[in-house]
């Protein structure tokens, strides 16, 4: 499937091209009227008022948005992509215990290349590209996509995503299915002022039980040159009764990268969600993620750790929305930085007046290891029901001057005794990835950031 | 929840008003010519009618605030506001010269026995004037000045036009313009260097009309290594109709005094309380806000204090009891702006009867602000499954050599201490008020004895016939 359509800058977009688009890449008709509507949609919002605690941080200033080129990812199978991802750090085609790993690569500006053992298969996963899914599972997929356009109707950026999405992946768990090895997915992809959407939907039904593991990874031949690309991605979580969900994810993307990702996760009755998120990557990285606690007694957990230098700018926004009896959610974010990073840290708790019994928490450690680095957190609470447990906390500061000293009494040099308390401090976020071999990548990651 | 508690009615008391005829009032409503009346009976200076005029531009100008409790802000109608009400010709320093009627209204509040008992000066406000002032002459004669703020620009002009609005400028919000517009009464101190007042000072605010808005704007300026204890007390009767109390608090530490201003609010709740006060901290200043918020029916207010010199330590410390349709919007701002500041907020709230109260604060830590120290804390008390309890923090911390934490709770009433306290024969509500008083003893332990006393009654009275 060839992309026919002519180079087009963002601020340019009309429904009538969006229509000509949506036919040549040779999609159902509804699937063009959703992605009309969610740029009727983008079009009629407006840029985020200067006071919005959601954006008001981040450094608009960088990124020259009428000079920004749509970029289609296609949405063909590219042999060579493996041999263009070897040597990035990514899985080799055999692990070394010598199974094959399940893998989906995407190149933004290739295509995409899918393995799939056949042991996975046969326990009941189906993990293709989302642009066949929109006929495989038709029903599913227009319900979806077009709840996501519902609820992004006060979120711009959102809206333009689900009007332009063209990579991403649509993965299905059959019922009870439980599988161990880790699903994993590779991006990479930068063009100077591209602009690439990406649309992932993940189906868990009940007592299905899976991990995936989602990597960001740089260009190898990028130089970094400002104005680098725009990414936007939203991942699209539901998890059925009793199913058991594991999401992690490394933001490794490139230095001049700017990346908005969103993540909306709706969980159904005694389901649980664990992600682990490590963000290295990207000049600006915005991350908003909503979790609906639907059903009685579902269960959540949202680790991450963020590394910032230079002028890099994180963000992460995070929603938990107790919406039933004996929910329970705890966040725990941590972070480094140096340089003249920034950082901001926005938790919400709503509780809902029926989710009674319900326990929460949210924390937000950040240690500042430059005189220029700046941390925001705020860390809100909404409770409308009185039986809760329900705590938070926010905390920020330099590296503890007694316990460096403690190090460099016993022979350590100064910067390698803040390597190792920067290490010791975001070690339990790591420590909570169960597989070993990701956690190695992760340990190397963080140590190689900190060396900078 | 073991069951539903039963409601019972609020007792206020002082709900009741008394029929004061007003020598002056300014009608309903407010444009240029209100102002420019306001400041010709006060006969003030030229620079103050201009600064007025200049903020009612502002006011009409600023939109209202846009996040909040805007519903309840919405309901504000400042046409039918009366903005400057006078009760009596002047103020009186002898109680027995207070009008009849109000002296009365003060007696069933009890202010002058409480001067009598333990208070240094009194400053008692009727609607928009200070109808009684006194001070005791050994403070007057260590050159202690407090006065109205009215009489403080009479007779303090210079001192009055080094601070006024320095601290919050009319552009700051939309009620902050609105009182400079048409500003009234409030206290005025200045304390004079290395002078300690040890006795607490305090002012008495009474609303009596209906529809009545009451703007009293208070400065304080503590001179090098001064100390001084301010504390305030609101009422107001109950009206089917609402009442705006919309005042501005500036306080001034200068290099190594001391403020602590201490509010007890309890006006009835029909009152909507949109206050701003803010402290400039020098250094080795220290500021404390003692902040309590039992009253009204929607409050909107954050003591803030700036330290902005090295070594000034600020605290806050709040409570808010939000009962049937009350919302307590309250918190804290502390801006660290030089090194080795230090702070700390501690912010306790209940809800019961399907009240809500917001804790709303901001901790800023300023580059260059290094070794600096924060730590702030907010618990929440719900009491029943309609009632609504928000935390809204936000933390920007733009230095590294900083240590800053943030700790919050939310919890109800432990059914094991109810079960333990039960067990000990005491009836269901007894235990859950003696658990309050336990949540809210940090706040209460601040207060001077006789404070205290009065508060925990308040709260008790408040919690009356809460369980059935």
């Amino acid at each position: 499937m060839k992309i026919l359509v002519k180079p087009v800058l963002i601020k340019d977009i009309t429904p009538a091209w969006l229509k000509e688009f949506s036919h040549l890449r040779n999609e159902p008709l509804w699937v063009g009227s959703l992605r009309e509507a969610a740029l009727i949609q983008y079009k009629s919002l407006p840029w985020p008022d200067p006071k919005d605690e959601t954006w008001k941080r981040t450094h608009w200033s960088g990124i020259p948005w009428d000079k920004i080129e749509f970029s289609p990812i296609p949405g063909e199978i590219h042999n060579e992509l493996p041999a263009t991802f070897s040597g990035l750090g990514v899985l080799s085609d055999n692990l070394e215990d010598g199974r094959i790993p399940a893998r989906f690569l995407w190149d933004f500006n290739r295509g995409y290349s899918v393995q799939l053992p056949h042991i996975v298969q046969k326990k009941g996963i189906e993990w293709i590209p989302f642009h066949m899914a929109l006929r495989q599972k038709e029903e599913m997929m227009r319900t979806a996509w077009a709840t996501a356009i519902e609820k992004a109707s006060q979120n711009k950026f959102q809206s333009l995503l689900l009007a332009l999405a063209s990579g991403g992946s649509c993965l299905t768990v059959a019922k009870g299915a439980q599988i161990r090895t880790p699903l994993h997915q590779y991006f990479k992809g930068n063009k100077s002022l591209a602009a690439y959407f990406v649309l992932n939907f993940v189906f868990a039904e009940e007592q299905s039980q899976f991990q995936i593991w989602e990597e960001m990874v740089p260009e190898p031949s990028s130089e970094n040159k400002s104005p680098g690309s725009l990414l936007m991605s939203q991942t699209l979580i539901e998890a059925k009764e009793h199913s058991h969900v594991n999401f992690y994810a490394l933001q490794k993307g490139d230095l001049n990268r700017v990346h908005f990702q969103f993540q909306d996760i709706r969980q159904d009755a005694q389901s649980r969600f664990n992600s682990v998120t490590v963000a290295i990557g990207s000049r600006i990285f915005h991350n908003e993620a909503v979790l609906n606690m639907e059903g009685e007694k579902a269960e959540n957990k949202i680790l991450g750790v963020l590394f910032g230098s230079e002028r890099q700018n994180f963000e992460n926004i995070i929603h938990q929305r107790h919406l039933n009896r004996r929910t329970t959610s705890d966040i725990q974010f941590r972070g480094a930085q140096r340089g003249e990073s920034r950082s901001f840290f926005s938790g919400l708790i709503y509780i809902a007046p029926k989710a009674q019994l319900s326990d929460a928490y949210q924390s937000c450690k950040t240690l500042l290891l430059s005189p220029d680095a700046k941390a925001d957190a705020i860390p809100n609470l909404e409770i409308l029901a009185d039986d809760v447990k329900c705590s938070h906390g926010a905390a920020a500061g330099a590296v503890d001057e007694e316990q460096k000293y403690y190090l460099q009494t016993r022979g350590i040099p100064a910067q390698d005794a803040e390597k190792i308390i920067v290490e010791g401090f975001v070690e339990p976020v790591v420590a909570a990835v169960p597989d070993e071999g990701i956690q190695a990548r992760l340990r190397r990651y963080i140590e190689d950031k900190m060396k900078n | 929840m073991a069951k539903k508690p039963q409601l019972a009615e609020k007792k206020y008391l002082y709900g009741f008003h008394d029929e004061v005829e007003s020598i002056f009032t300014s009608g309903e409503g407010l444009s240029p010519r209100v102002v420019e009346e306001i400041s010709a009976i006060k006969s003030e200076p030229d620079w103050m009618r201009g600064f007025r005029l200049k903020s009612l531009e502002i006011f009409f100008k600023k939109p209202m605030p846009t996040w909040g409790n805007t519903e309840l802000l919405n309901q504000i109608h400042f046409d039918k506001i009366h903005y400057y009400v006078r009760p009596s010709e002047k103020t009186e320093k002898n109680w027995d010269d207070v009008p009849e009627k109000v002296k009365q209204t003060f007696q069933k509040l009890g202010i002058p026995e409480a001067e009598r008992k333990f208070l240094a000066g009194v400053t008692a406000q009727y609607e928009s004037e200070v109808v009684y002032h006194s001070i005791r002459k050994d403070l007057e004669k260590l050159g202690v000045v407090f006065l109205s703020m009215d009489d403080g620009l009479k007779q303090y002009p210079e001192i009055v036009k080094k601070y006024f609005s320095t601290v919050i400028p009319p552009a700051d919000n939309k009620f902050a313009a609105l009182n400079s517009a048409v500003w009234s009464g409030g206290s005025f101190i200045y304390v004079p260097p290395n002078t300690h007042v040890e006795i607490p000072l305090q002012a008495y605010f009474r609303i009596n009309s209906q529809n009545m808005g009451q703007f009293e704007r208070t400065l304080i300026i503590t001179d090098e290594g001064s100390d001084v204890h301010y504390i305030e007390g609101c009422t107001a009767p109950t009206y089917s109709t609402d009442s705006l109390h919309a005042a501005v608090v500036e306080l001034v530490a200068l290099p190594g005094s001391k403020i602590r201003y201490t509010t007890i609010q309890n006006w009835s709740d029909n009152v909507f309380n949109l206050v701003t006060k803010r402290a400039f901290a020098y250094q080795d200043a220290r500021v404390e806000w003692v902040d309590g918020n039992i009253g009204s029916k929607l409050t909107m207010k954050y003591p803030a204090i700036y330290l902005k010199g090295k070594g000034a330590h600020g605290e806050v410390l709040s409570i808010a009891y939000a009962g049937r349709g009350q919302h307590q919007d309250a918190g804290a701002k502390i801006i660290h702006m030089a090194p080795h500041t230090t702070s700390t907020i501690l912010s306790k709230s209940i809800s019961r009867d399907g009240g809500r109260t917001s804790y709303r604060g901001l901790l800023r830590v300023e580059r260059g602000a290094t070794q600096c120290k924060s730590n702030v804390r907010c618990d929440a008390l719900l009491l029943d499954e309609d009632s609504r309890s928000d935390t809204y923090p936000t933390m920007a911390i733009n230095e590294k050599d900083v240590q800053v934490g943030h700790e919050a709770t939310v919890s109800k009433v432990g059914e094991e201490q109810m079960f333990y306290l039960m067990s000990r024969g005491l009836k269901e509500n007894e235990a859950q008020a003696l658990i309050i008083n336990g949540f809210i003893e940090p706040f209460v332990k601040e207060l001077p004895m006789e404070y205290a006393v009065e508060l925990n009654r308040l709260i008790q009275l408040e919690m009356e016939g809460a369980i059935g």
